[in-house]
């Protein structure tokens, strides 16, 4: 058990210890208070106002770090957090053939299993790291810009809006973001499968995007309205519900469970090509 | 120590090795000859698990690298031509990593190896700041963690200025004299390995062609150096009589499968010749080398 926690922490140095992976952390900083900036703006907040004011309430006391902080994470989620993500996992395997230094660990008596799961550990903490500061950080810049209070969770896609007061508020923050966490995970996992192909690590994170991204055009298309179930994005959204008075439990335990047999049917595929592969120089 | 058993490798339509048979004695130097693309790596590849065999089996100290990958590489170290590291971690840092993946080795069996590779001062600088020749220290410090008996060099030269290929030859000695370890060197550079190996394995095109000591290699020649008063009348003599199979200008002359030079030498003293120097030519390791894999040369 010692060796195997020898180990995560050596894929653990590898990962956290690439410049790569900050400057992407700080790209992310940098949009969370473009999005403050944004947020300044009436014409930005007009809708979700009139809502809040029609309940009676003061709209201001809910233009807080906890109304921002959730409204951003919905680009975050969408576009930004899968591009980051799939650029780590398609690297984790590639990457390291490509470099050369897979050869290195492949000289030792290690197996090709473990080195997987080590590095599917490793992202998948970095995973739960990533969301877990990026929700701290979008608090703290959502209240350097507008102070603490109660959260407004508008989103209309999906039917949802709720005004809660600053603690609960602050759970349903919580919860969606530890539901992100977790589907963060299968987009990792899904750039890892491609990057246990014999492919250059661009090419394994371009082609696990670009599945994302279509996949989340046609889900929006109405022609496939009756289908979005089959989509893997339709099923990357369920931390939303956690934002809903009521949630749809039904819904959430569906998608968590679809997201379960991908990343298994990621893993144990990944698993099966990376055990076939030669390694050479 | 090492075992490998009939062991081939295809790779699409092309085999890289083919049925190649090999054992390592426990406490030998092996050199590994071929020229380049002529399986060296390949082979190599498969000795470390690295590259899944099409038939045949690799056993290093009985256990099978593919069925019991733990036992087997547990005490092996290796080397490769363009060691490859996470250049933006320390030299330190890289150790631990890669021998992990071994077994938890103490920072002062790590700072020991470092010593002994001339590292020390350097170990906590990132590896992006080392130059060629401290890298090749740094991939024979992580051969060398944590404790290996058999050791596989693949091209360990390459790349090296003149200095370093000698401070290699050196250490890799020193490595069999002060450690006993196991070493099997992979290389194209005949006369590294004629300097330090006193056992060669010729592959050429993904096929063994020789086996045995490096002295039997140097001495399996039949060329002599034949000179006498007269030089066409000899050449045609013992090209007649079937002694020599060719003789050039330099008097430097093939023996016929069957002959000897006690022959020769009968020869030409019984036929009046006036004999002034019959000397049998001394083949080099790359003479030896060449005739094995370019016969038509």
């Amino acid at each position: 058990m010692i060796l195997f926690l020898r180990q995560l922490q050596g894929e653990l140095v590898k990962l956290f210890g690439k410049r790569r992976t900050y400057i992407g952390f700080i790209a992310l900083l940098l949009t969370q208070n473009i999005f403050c900036f944004l947020f300044k703006f009436p014409k930005v907040t007009r809708h979700m106002a009139v809502l809040v004011q029609r309940q009676g309430l003061d709209f201001h006391s809910y233009l807080s770090a906890l109304t921002v902080a959730t409204a951003m994470i919905v680009p975050l989620a969408a576009l930004l957090l899968p591009l980051f993500i799939t650029l780590v996992g398609g690297d984790m395997v590639a990457k390291e053939v490509e470099d050369g230094t897979m050869r290195m660990v492949f000289s030792r008596p290690i197996s090709r299993h473990r080195v997987l799961f080590l590095k599917f550990l490793a992202g998948s903490i970095f995973c739960v790291v990533l969301i877990f500061l990026l929700a701290g950080f979008g608090l703290l810049f959502g209240w350097i810009h507008f102070g603490w209070g109660g959260l407004v969770a508008f989103f209309p896609e999906y039917q949802i809006f709720a005004i809660y007061p600053p603690s609960e508020g602050l759970q349903h923050y919580l919860f969606a973001n530890a539901a992100l966490a977790g589907q963060s995970v299968t987009v990792l996992l899904f750039g890892l499968f491609f990057s246990c192909f014999n492919m250059k690590p661009a090419a394994a994170t371009i082609l696990a995007l670009s599945f994302i991204i279509v996949s989340g055009i046609l889900h929006q298309i109405p022609y496939f309205k009756d289908y979005q179930g089959w989509f893997l994005s339709h099923h990357l959204n369920y931390w939303h519900h956690f934002f809903s008075k009521t949630p749809n439990w039904d819904a959430v335990w569906h998608s968590f469970g679809i997201l379960m047999l991908y990343n298994i049917f990621f893993m144990v595929a990944g698993a099966m090509i990376f055990h076939r592969r030669d390694f050479k120089s | 120590m090492l075992s490998v058993q009939n062991i081939s490798k295809r790779f699409g339509d092309r085999w890289a090795v083919q049925n190649i048979d090999l054992s390592i004695e426990k406490g030998s130097i092996v050199g590994l000859l071929g020229h380049n693309g002529a399986g060296k790596s390949t082979l190599i590849g498969m000795i470390l698990g690295q590259i899944w065999p099409t038939t045949g089996q690799v056993l290093i100290n009985q256990h099978s690298v593919v069925k019991q990958r733990a036992g087997a590489l547990g005490k092996v170290g290796a080397l490769f031509e363009a060691p490859c590291f996470y250049d933006y971690l320390s030299a330190f840092k890289n150790l631990e990593i890669l021998t992990a993946y071994t077994a938890i080795v103490p920072k002062k069996r790590l700072m020991e190896v470092i010593e002994w590779v001339g590292l020390k001062g350097r170990e906590q600088d990132k590896v992006r700041t080392y130059s060629h020749g401290m890298r090749a220290r740094l991939a024979l410090a992580q051969a060398l963690l944590p404790s290996p008996e058999f050791i596989i060099l693949d091209e360990p030269t390459n790349g090296l200025d003149p200095e370093g290929i000698r401070e290699m030859r050196h250490t890799i000695l020193r490595l069999h004299q002060e450690l006993k370890l196991t070493i099997l060197v992979s290389s194209h550079l005949l006369q590294e390995v004629e300097k330090i190996c006193p056992q060669i394995v010729v592959i050429s095109k993904g096929k063994k062609v020789f086996e045995g000591k490096t002295s039997e290699a140097r001495q399996t020649g039949k060329t002599l150096k034949i000179r006498t008063n007269d030089f066409e009348k000899t050449r045609t003599a013992l090209l007649a009589q079937g002694l020599i199979t060719q003789m050039d200008e330099k008097g430097m002359a093939t023996l016929s499968d069957s002959a000897k030079a006690s022959d020769l030498a009968s020869f030409l003293v019984a036929g009046g010749f006036d004999l002034h120097e019959l000397a049998p030519k001394e083949e080099t390791l790359e003479d030896f080398y060449l005739r094995l894999t370019q016969p038509n040369l």
